[in-house]
């Protein structure tokens, strides 16, 4: 199953050879955000006269004869969670905060899209500062899922999952702190990939978690994702947690490396399945898949087993611990000073000012972040919250190392359902933190993981995401994997039925 | 069972200079209760061979992959760079002066 519209390496193909210019692409994409964003609502911000500009300069170059000289992707349109800094738009991360603040600086990745010359369509929804698994935390308005619009995309990147399933760009970067964006792809039924800790710049990304936020990409095929690590990847003077090799691999090719089957290096590859995704808690339609995905595996020639990990299951525990505490420290900077929002009018001092300003900024999410996170930080809990959670993630990383001394690549379902109703968990915070449960221990141990289309629910007719977890900095095996994957299970490039009828040429 | 009093939720307030009504003091008292006895389940995690009585050690050690994979410890040259013009950075302040914050009263 695939569709007629193209993916991203074919528009960058198709741009570069002339037969279609980057500026009747850039219209196209346009076209079909606004016969569709009315409804799915993932943009906060579109980007009409920045994404002609860097399209014009495109068609220029090969109007002159210089085609040869663009760099990958060029040409081709991306959107971005309103969560990264462009110059010149407004950055909202989807709060009242910071309803008027306008970037005066590119986040390092932006730099690099620029230099890559794709054009930025606009600025997308989210959980407000990316807290949130469902989108419906923004300040503004929620994001509807395209294979079913009373159903919500996931979060906390949704806009961006939401965009790039309705075929309204081929291409979007969000941001994964514990899952915002292997979960939206998974219920959004589209490629999502969390890279390395350190192999993507976080500067400026507005830091919610800053151990674990990785700026990470969607796209609708594991070719098109790898072409746009590609883009994105490399350390940076700015990020002192960034790192990566100096020269970087060429993902594209090693994705497509997987072409060969389930080999690595000539040995049989190894794929461990987490153990305890069956039974209470997991639906009925996503095990069939996952159960139905690990025999595509066998099929495939690989060797697999079960794996049990220690810490799996109470990662999402030890998270809601570290990442309400480093948010609660990041989100200080909040204070009405120096940007946002700021609450002047009858307040007695600073000090009443700064919590005035925040109560009136942030919404209820967010709060109850920051005082869970100035809880576990706070004298005489310390110990028992952040000091035991941090334990926690030791020992999930000890049980990672573990797993891989036997097997090459860890296999679970992505999300433990498919795309749940707006409303569904508003009212227990628990529920709602429980649909990141097999997210989490990516992000507490760093390593890379990818979530694409395994296959369909009957029940619901949604799209179920597989989850596959590598060791750190085996983003070439992880996509080598997923591309052999994709090409066995023959889902690709899905766009929802309704979403099909406008053309993009190529 | 660990149960959040109203004093602790208004304490914890003041730490994240949030001013909280009386109605939000109650609804994150019962929400953060919930949320903190759901962490519990930390308490029956086998530690195998880590060194539990200094947590604050653990703390200090990172697990995070990337200071092990392609540095040592991360050292950089301390050269002053301008990335942002000061009327860059404050354009986005509520208030200025003279090229400088203005705030207000703070005693």
């Amino acid at each position: 199953m695939s569709t007629a519209l193209p993916t991203a390496l074919e528009l960058a193909s198709a741009i570069a050879t002339g037969s279609q210019t980057a500026s009747a692409v850039l219209d196209e994409h346009f076209a079909r955000i606004e016969a569709h964003d009315s409804e799915i609502q993932a943009f906060l911000s579109l980007n009409k006269d920045q994404a002609y500009a860097t399209a014009q300069s495109v068609d220029d170059t090969v109007k002159a004869g210089n085609a040869s000289t663009l760099p990958l992707l060029a040409g081709v349109p991306i959107a971005i969670k309103d969560n990264l800094n462009v110059t010149g738009t407004k950055t909202t991360c989807a709060s009242k905060m910071l309803e008027s603040y306008v970037s005066p600086y590119d986040a390092t990745v932006i730099t690099k899209i620029k230099a890559h010359q794709m054009p930025i369509v606009g600025k997308t929804n989210l959980d407000e500062f990316a807290m949130g698994s469902s989108c419906e935390k923004s300040a503004y308005h929620p994001t509807y899922n395209p294979w079913d619009t009373a159903c919500v995309p996931g979060g906390s990147s949704g806009g961006s999952a939401a965009c790039v399933s309705a075929g309204m760009v081929t291409l979007s970067l969000g941001s994964d702190t514990g899952g915002s964006v292997r979960q939206p792809a998974s219920l959004c039924g589209i490629v999502g990939l969390k890279p390395t800790y350190g192999l993507v710049s976080r500067y400026g990304l507005v830091a919610f978690a800053s151990s674990l936020d990785q700026v990470s990409p969607f796209a609708r095929t594991v070719e098109d994702t790898a072409a746009i690590l590609q883009v994105i990847a490399g350390k940076d003077a700015h990020d002192m947690t960034s790192s990566a090799p100096s020269v970087l691999p060429d993902y594209v090719a090693s994705a497509q490396a997987g072409a060969l089957g389930m080999q690595l290096a000539g040995k049989r590859l190894r794929v461990g399945i987490v153990d305890g995704f069956e039974g209470e808690g997991i639906q009925a339609g996503t095990q069939k898949a996952v159960t139905e995905a690990i025999a595509r595996f066998e099929g495939l020639g690989a060797d697999v087993k079960r794996i049990s990990l220690t810490g799996f299951q109470e990662a999402i525990a030890a998270y809601y611990i570290i990442a309400t505490a480093e948010a609660s420290s990041n989100l200080a900077r909040f204070d009405g000073v120096r940007y946002g929002l700021s609450e002047r009018e009858g307040v007695e001092n600073v000090y009443d000012m700064f919590a005035k300003t925040r109560a009136k900024g942030f919404g209820a999410e967010v709060k109850r972040r920051i005082l869970l996170g100035s809880f576990a930080l706070s004298a005489g809990y310390y110990d028992a919250y952040y000091g035991k959670a941090q334990l926690a993630r030791k020992v999930l990383a000890q049980s990672f190392n573990q797993a891989w001394q036997d097997v090459d690549v860890l296999i679970c379902p992505t999300s433990p359902s498919v795309a749940f109703k707006l409303g569904e968990k508003n009212d227990d915070p628990i529920s709602m933190y429980l649909s990141d449960v097999a997210t989490i221990p990516a992000n507490l141990v760093g390593i890379p993981a990818l979530s694409l289309p395994c296959g369909f629910d009957e029940a619901t007719g949604l799209p179920i995401g597989l989850q596959l977890m590598v060791p750190a900095w085996e983003e070439e095996k992880l996509l080598a994997i997923a591309f052999a994957f994709q090409e066995a299970v023959g889902l690709k490039n899905l766009v929802p039925p309704a979403f099909q009828a406008l053309k993009v040429s190529v | 069972m660990m149960n959040i009093d109203a004093e602790t939720v208004k304490k914890v307030a003041t730490l994240s200079s949030l001013a909280l009504s009386d109605e939000e003091v109650q609804q994150y008292q019962g929400e953060l209760s919930k949320v903190l006895n759901f962490v519990e389940l930390l308490n029956n995690l086998p530690l195998g061979d880590i060194d539990v009585s200094s947590p604050a050690d653990v703390v200090a050690s990172p697990v995070t992959p990337t200071i092990s994979a392609h540095d040592k410890t991360p050292f950089r040259q301390d050269v002053a760079e301008m990335p942002l013009s000061r009327e860059a950075l404050m354009s986005n302040a509520p208030e200025t002066e003279d090229g400088a914050y203005v705030v207000p009263n703070i005693l």
